[in-house]
Parts: structure tokens; C-alpha cells; sequence
């Protein structure tokens, strides 16, 4: 009934676009992303904003208004860390040089990736959309609604993060045996050179700066000039760093530089440094909470040597286990399990080279509890963090990290801030989405229960106001 | 690594004496055959159950309090590849009716510790997806220092891939059939050889095969022609489910299909012919329109549903929640399914499909007394097995468990 009622009003009222009149949506309840929740709330929404939430909110007369009273609304989530909309996934890497700091992701996105329309089904409304991990310095990362009036994704702010991976990534394929020297071999090979091509760029950001004050024939360079962003803190720096030594040298770099928005991405060890993170204020995207490698898969996930042992393999893995994909996103998998499986590529469910990888790969390590402890164990040391999906990892969402975070002790209203208000915060986009308050953007999930029970369904999700995803209309199909 | 595993094996076993009588009172019953007793006992004497009730006493048997707490059948897994030793669960020679799992499971594997933190308590391991005639299964539980120990049913069915790994399809099936030819016309030779009688009802004769000089390597083979071995067949498309069932008819089998997500395309058929099937562990899958170029969502749990098939559900690592029976049940009633079909998908169908239906699956006098305590309600995403009771003997104990106190550092 309720449902009929819903697709009825949904038919009559579908444009609300700028200067339509006001939308007025009731709910049965309603989660703010702040931790409050209100019962039985009316949210008022004018040309794709927020302009009232409560429960005394007065409905007018011949407005339009969305009857959510036997649902649970809550803010759309926000995915800190993704790769959704960039053509071949993750793996678009630029790999031509150790830094391209001015290369901006906004400029690149495929609007109709379907990677958007599984984030949106999901329950995610924003994301931080990364350049991939295979130089040290990738360049701005942006934020992205994925749908806009169009239909099509619709970047919110081109420049959100500078992002810089540390770790082995940068390096993997380097170094190859029967290569010479020059193209392949002169990017950083270990740790160590990582970082210091880092400090190599950071400082010479700097030292540009003092050139072109003191003399103005100095011609401007796009890629200082966003270093330059990211070290007046007008972005922040996303750091990629998996392991403990990784996140130290975050905070040793950060501190030299005085940089002063360092987020941590993957952060894979973060709960045994998690005083230092608290101290430094360092705040963390936690995720992927689950990955083949990192958690539940064939190797243990904190295995320090494991980068050891991927530089080792890098090679083969390559060489052999590239498999091809008709489609456009790259999908490699391969049937030896000897060979470690470099964390950044994707499995794709439904295409079987992956199907026969997993069952080539016996899960004799089962570290599948530590890293959804960590997230448990980071917010009870005070360290800043919110969820982030790290990429499509084997089919889980943002709200599966939640509610098993939630079943490893981490507070149930902290889990859902983790999903949206901290994130935002996080990345600095609070002031348009994360939450449920007047002047925010309209992003609201729809669910059928509490969104953290497993047995709950996302029924719908409006972006700026409009309904982006309709479960009803599609199993009316 | 392996022997630490070992290890954590031992210790539970060398702490828990030999009790097979239990008396597990104060808690939410969930029966899994009938309406929950919303608080109630269960009563398990000689390791079988011997009464569920609202209120019981038995005099001189150990209590476990579970005030507050869930009580419900152990969990049970239909169909495992993990649990054998190594990595490698496929022969690359296509037909080798004659292995076992016997002889590949190995107790020490984390596997199995996670399958009684996870309170899957019943698991039918066999062979991998990729060889044609794989070999015979087991039905274990996740207890035991030996495979003898840890066995419920030696020989519940021969794994048969009707699908190549890659490669042709149609060579595939010709090969599979001239196989199992091959066996009939053996098997009615050995027939006709030996003098022992026939049985009337089924046709077959009643021999003992092995008394009458049948290989060894052609025992599993034989007995699954004679309809002693189910064939679990596993199928990858809608065309592989039809192939299955063409061939089942053919040879008289008796088959379990073990369908991965790909044969969705023959819900309906399956539904009509009301065959029961194992769902593999994998939610949903992506399809390309090829018209539109669009992503279109499959949810195969739901389509299964919807057609009107009874199915199990089966897990896997290979995901976040995936792994765990309870998450799999919740996922179902998220796509639409009532909370009494979900939770009967992991316990009393998958049990009845590979045959222990009599012993597992639910909480019914004369079954055995496998029984999970769990903190919270299954489907409520937060609950963890508190104590695993297998044939009446409290065999894990959360409160004792090395790894969790490990991860969670004593603070949960």
C-alpha cells in the first residue's frame, strides 16, 4: 500500500528542478549524519538543498511531498577514496613520470562508468575520485556526485586532495631484469626513494616560489603551483600508506613541510600507530576493510615483508597474469597462487578468469577480524576517521564495512557519522554533503530498516533533491 | 603458522571432557523447524537432542545458562572447496573418480577454525569446479584432531563438472558421457559375471562390488551408477544445468546441482521440474546489455526466489560477508525472502540436499545436539557464536578464543 502510494506520488512529482516548488519528504526516521536522530521528521528541499529538517517542519499547502513515512533516511554516504569514473578503473595509472601533481582527475571522468551506477544503488552519493597509485606524486583528486541533472556524473570540486602514494605501488614493474636502463628503470625502486621524491618535489615547490617572488621572468609551472596548493593547506594531501614505517614517514614528511591536511589512505596498519595518528590529529579513510590480499585473502594482510614479496613477483605477475578484458575496464586475475596479487587491481564479479582465480586461491590465512578491528580500534584512540572503499573490492559496499565495524564493537551512531559526516569533514566537502542540515545539498538514502542490519534494502536515493535510484521502479521492470 | 593452528585445535579439544549430556536453558530458540520459542531449552542427551521445550529440568545434567542469548542449529555448508590441504583442489587429469577428500582434508587448517568461530558446523567439502569427474566428498565438522574424527558422512556424493575450466564445451560433454558409458557397460558386465540376484524393485543387482573383483578405481564410478553416490554437478551457465539434467536422466543418476551464478537463466525451468539446488556463494553479478550498453544487476538469490526453487546458499571467502552462513541468510531477507526461508537456505535445506537432513539442519528431538549460541539475533549483522555445542560437548568458547582476544586486544 505504502508502496503504491509511493510510486503514485513519485509519477505526479518527479521534476523538481530549479525554481519548482518545494519538496517536502516525511520520514519515518530520520539519521542527521551527526549522530542525532529525529522520529517521524519532515526534510524540506528547494532546488536541490536542504532548507529544513524536524519534526515541527509545516508542510505547504499544494507543495510536493514524498510520503518515506515506513522508511529510514539517512544522508548519502560519502566515499572518501574511489576510482569510480576513470575509463579502465584503477588501473589508470600515469606512469610516464615519478610526479604529475597538476594532472586533475575531474578532466577525465567517464560520466555514464558504470562503476557510478553500483555506487548509487549502494548508497553512495559522493566520492573522492583518485588518480591511481603507480606514481609517487598522481596528481588532485575531485569530488564527484555521481548523478547530475543530465544523468551523467557531475564533479563538485575539481580539486579536493593532492595525492601521493607511498609504499611499494610507485615502484611496482620497476627495476626488470633484461630492461635497460632509462624508460622503465629510473622511476623509485624501493621505499626509501619514494619518499624522497617527495621531499624532492616538496621542496623544490618551495624553492620555485622563492625564485618567481624574486623574479617575475620565472615562468609559472602548473605542477608547483598545485604542489604550492596543497602546502598552504588550500588542498590536502591524500597519502596512500599501508604499512606502519609508510604512516610514520607521512607524519615525519608532514611535519618537515608543516603540512597541515594530511589524510591517510589504506591505511592498513593504522590501529598499531593509532597514538601517533591521535597526537598528530592525522585523521584516516578507513577501507577497504576487506581485500583478497589486505584481510580474508591468501596472504596475511599485515605481513610486513609483504611488499617484499610482491616486488619479487611484480614481474611474473606482469608477464603472466595479465588477462585481457573485452571490456573496457582492465581485469586481470590469474590461476597461480603462488603469485601475490597486487592489491590495486580490481576482481570484477560475473567473469570467470576471476571466478577460477578464487577458487585457485586456498584462504589459508584468514586475517578477515583485524582489519574491521582496526576501525573499532582507531576511533576508541581518538584518531579522526571515516570509511572509504579504497576501489571495487570482491562486491562488499561502504555500508557492509560499516555494520561490521559495528559488529566488532565500534558504536552503531559512530559507524553511520564514519559513513558520512566524518568522511566529509574528512575531505572537506562538509560544507555541501554528510549530513542532513539546512543549507546542505539534498543527498538522501532511503531504506527499508536500520540502515547497519544486513536485512535492510536501499529503496531509493535522491541526489540534489531528485531521485537518482528507485529500487520500486527497477523490480517494476 | 600451521602449527600454531594445531595447536589451537588441541587446546579445545583437551579442555572440554567428554560430555555428551546438555541442558542449554533461558535462551531465544530458534528451531529452524516450527514457530521460535522465545525463551525455551534444549536438551541434548547422548549427544542427540532429546527434547526442545519452553521449560525443561533433567537432573544431572550440566547446565548452560544462555539468558539473553540465541540458541539455533549449527550452520551448514553445502558445498566447500576450501579445507583440503594445499591449494590445489582440482586434478588436471579429467577423470579421477577414485580420490577423495579423505585423503586432502587437513583438521589444521585455519579453514575449519573459522568454520567453528563462524558456527558452520556442517561441511560438504569436495573436490574443485575444474576437473570433469573430480572425485568423492565428505561431510565433516569443524572439530576433530583427524578427518576420522571430524567425519558426520564418509561418502555423501562424486564431484562432476559438466563445464570445461575453458576450452570446448561440446568436447567436454562428449568426453564426460563417453565416460560414464564407458562405466555403465563395464558396470553390466560385472553384472552379468557375477551370479548374485537381482532386486526387483530397482532393477540393479544387489552385489557387493568389491567381493565380485570390481577395480578399485572404478568402485566410485559403479556406485554412482548404481545410484548409491549422488553426482554433485557442478554447473556454470543455464545450458551446463540442462546438460546436468540430460545426463542424470540418461545414466539414472542421482545429482545435486551446485549452480554458480550464471545459470540464473534456468530458474524457471528448475522451478518447474521442482529441483532443489545449491546457490553458490555469490550474490549478484553484472550483465552488459548489449543493446544499450547499461549494467544491469543480477541478484541471483532473489531471481532463484522469485521463480519458486528451493535452494542452500553456500559461502565463501571471497568476500567481506560472504564468508559467513548468518550474513548470507540476512542478504536473502534483503532481497526478499522471510526470515523462517533465509535461515532454513543455511541449515535445515542444505541439510537435507546432501542427505544428513535426518541428523542436522534443526532442533528436533532425534537429531543430532549440534547448537550454536549466538549473542544476538543471526540475522541482526552483530551477532558472534558465543559457544559451539557439537553432539552435546561445548566445543568453542568465544569467551577462549586465542585469535579473537588476539585481534580485539581483551577489549571485547
Amino acid at each position: 500500500m505504502v508502496h503504491l502510494l509511493l510510486l503514485a506520488l513519485m509519477a505526479a512529482s518527479q521534476p523538481v528542478g530549479p525554481g519548482g516548488p518545494d519538496l517536502f519528504i516525511r520520514a519515518g526516521r530520520v539519521h542527521l549524519g551527526t549522530g542525532e536522530v529525529l522520529e517521524a521528521a519532515v526534510i524540506q528541499v528547494r532546488d536541490g538543498r536542504i532548507v529544513a529538517v524536524g519534526k515541527d517542519v509545516v508542510i505547504a499547502p499544494g507543495a510536493t511531498v514524498y510520503d518515506l513515512s515506513a522508511y529510514v533516511v539517512m544522508p548519502g554516504m560519502v566515499d572518501g577514496v574511489s576510482y569510480a569514473g576513470i575509463p579502465g578503473g584503477r588501473t589508470a595509472n600515469e606512469e610516464g613520470r615519478e610526479h604529475t601533481p597538476s594532472l586533475r582527475v575531474a578532466g577525465a571522468l567517464d560520466g555514464r562508468a558504470p562503476e557510478l551506477a553500483r555506487q548509487l544503488r549502494a548508497g553512495v552519493t559522493s566520492l573522492v575520485v583518485h588518480p591511481g597509485s603507480r606514481n609517487v606524486i598522481g596528481g588532485v583528486a575531485c569530488h564527484v556526485k555521481v548523478r547530475g541533472t543530465e544523468g551523467a556524473l557531475r564533479v563538485a570540486d575539481d580539486a579536493v586532495a593532492l595525492r601521493i602514494t607511498l609504499g611499494t605501488d610507485p615502484a611496482t614493474g620497476q627495476g626488470r631484469s633484461g630492461r635497460s636502463a632509462g624508460y622503465m628503470n629510473r622511476r623509485p625502486q624501493s621505499r626509501m626513494a619514494t619518499i624522497y621524491e617527495v621531499r624532492e618535489q616538496l621542496q623544490r615547490a618551495l624553492n620555485y616560489r622563492v625564485r618567481r617572488s624574486a623574479d617575475d621572468t620565472v615562468s609559472a609551472n602548473a605542477d608547483y603551483e598545485t604542489i604550492l596548493l596543497a602546502l598552504d593547506g588550500k588542498i590536502a594531501v591524500h597519502w596512500q600508506a599501508r604499512t606502519e614505517k609508510d604512516i610514520h614517514a607521512v607524519l615525519r614528511v608532514g611535519k618537515e613541510f608543516g603540512l597541515k591536511r594530511n589524510v591517510i589512505l589504506e591505511a592498513y596498519e593504522a590501529d598499531k600507530c593509532s597514538s601517533e595518528l591521535a597526537k598528530a590529529k592525522t585523521p584516516v579513510l578507513v577501507g577497504p576493510l576487506f581485500h583478497p590480499q589486505y584481510g580474508g585473502g591468501p596472504r596475511a594482510p599485515m605481513n610486513p615483508e609483504i611488499d617484499a614479496i610482491a616486488d619479487d613477483h611484480a614481474h611474473e605477475h606482469v608477464e603472466i597474469c595479465l588477462v585481457g578484458c573485452e571490456e573496457d575496464h582492465e581485469h586481470k586475475s590469474c590461476d597461480d597462487p603462488t603469485h601475490v596479487h597486487d592489491a590495486s587491481w580490481p576482481r570484477c564479479a560475473g567473469h570467470e578468469c576471476c571466478v577460477a582465480a578464487g577458487v585457485a586461491i586456498a584462504p589459508d590465512k584468514s586475517e578477515v577480524h583485524r582489519p574491521i578491528a582496526a576501525a573499532w580500534k582507531l576511533w576508541r584512540s581518538g584518531v579522526p576517521c571515516g570509511f572509504a572503499r579504497g576501489g571495487d573490492v570482491a562486491g562488499s559496499t561502504l555500508l557492509d564495512f560499516a555494520r561490521f565495524a559495528v559488529r566488532s564493537g565500534l558504536p552503531a551512531d559512530r559507524a553511520l557519522r564514519m559513513l558520512t559526516s566524518e568522511p566529509a569533514r574528512i575531505c572537506g566537502i562538509d560544507d555541501r554533503v554528510g549530513s542532513i542540515a539546512k543549507g546542505k545539498d539534498a543527498d538522501l538514502v532511503v531504506l527499508t530498516g536500520d540502515p547497519l542490519l544486513p536485512t535492510s534494502a536501499i529503496e531509493m536515493v535522491l541526489i540534489d533533491g531528485r531521485i537518482a535510484f528507485d529500487g520500486r521502479k527497477e523490480k517494476a521492470k | 603458522m600451521t602449527r600454531v593452528f594445531a595447536l589451537f585445535v588441541f587446546a579445545v579439544i583437551a579442555s572440554v571432557g567428554g560430555a555428551q549430556d546438555l541442558l542449554i536453558k533461558n535462551a531465544r530458540v530458534i528451531t529452524c523447524a516450527g514457530p521460535e520459542l522465545k525463551i525455551g531449552c534444549v536438551l541434548v542427551k547422548g549427544g542427540k537432542i532429546a527434547a526442545v521445550a519452553e521449560s525443561l529440568d533433567e537432573p544431572g545434567v550440566p547446565v548452560l545458562d544462555a539468558r539473553g542469548k540465541v540458541v539455533m542449529p549449527g550452520f551448514v555448508l553445502p558445498h566447500a572447496t576450501a579445507g583440503l590441504d594445499g591449494r590445489n583442489q582440482n586434478e588436471m587429469v579429467p577423470v579421477t573418480p577414485y580420490v577423495s577428500v579423505l585423503d586432502a582434508i587437513d583438521p589444521s587448517l585455519p579453514f575449519y577454525e573459522d568454520c567453528l568461530r563462524d558456527g558452520h558446523l556442517s561441511i560438504c567439502v569436495m573436490p574443485g569446479d575444474r576437473t570433469m569427474i573430480a572425485g568423492m566428498g565428505r561431510i565433516v565438522r569443524p572439530w576433530g584432531a583427524t578427518v576420522e574424527n571430524m567425519t558426520i558422512a564418509a561418502e555423501p556424493g562424486l564431484k562432476i563438472a559438466v563445464a570445461p575450466p575453458s576450452g570446448n564445451r561440446a568436447s567436454w560433454i562428449a568426453k564426460l558421457r563417453a565416460e560414464l558409458d564407458k562405466g555403465r557397460r563395464a558396470l553390466e558386465k560385472q553384472e552379468r559375471e557375477s551370479k548374485v540376484g537381482g532386486n526387483e524393485e530397482t532393477g540393479n543387482a544387489v552385489l557387493d562390488l568389491e567381493a565380485m573383483g570390481a577395480k578399485k578405481r572404478q568402485l566410485a564410478l559403479f556406485r554412482l551408477l548404481r545410484g548409491d553416490l549422488t553426482a554433485h554437478v557442478a554447473c556454470k551457465t543455464a545450458g551446463d544445468v540442462l546438460q546436468a539434467l540430460k545426463l542424470a536422466k540418461e545414466f539414472k543418476l542421482k545429482t545435486l546441482l551446485i549452480c554458480g551464478p550464471n545459470t540464473w537463466r534456468a530458474a524457471k525451468h528448475l522451478a518447474k521440474e521442482k529441483i532443489p539446488v545449491v546457490l553458490s556463494a555469490t550474490m549478484a553479478i553484472r550483465e552488459i546489455d548489449p543493446e544499450t550498453g547499461k549494467e544491469i544487476e543480477r541478484v541471483i538469490p532473489k531471481i532463484f526466489h522469485e521463480a519458486g526453487v528451493r535452494f542452500a546458499i553456500s559461502t565463501a571467502t571471497g568476500s567481506l560477508g560472504g564468508r559467513y552462513a548468518w550474513y548470507q541468510a540476512a542478504c536473502l531477507v534483503r532481497y526478499g525472502m522471510s526470515r523462517e526461508e533465509a535461515l532454513a537456505a543455511v541449515t535445515k535445506i542444505p541439510a537435507d540436499l546432501i542427505g544428513v537432513g535426518a541428523r542436522k539442519g534443526s532442533l528436533e528431538p532425534g537429531k543430532d545436539g549440534d547448537v550454536l549460541v549466538l549473542t544476538d539475533d543471526p540475522l541482526s549483522g552483530r551477532a558472534w557464536v558465543d559457544q559451539a555445542v557439537i553432539g552435546g560437548e561445548v566445543v568453542y568458547e568465544r569467551s577462549k578464543d586465542p585469535r579473537l582476544s588476539e585481534v580485539f586486544g581483551g577489549g571485547k
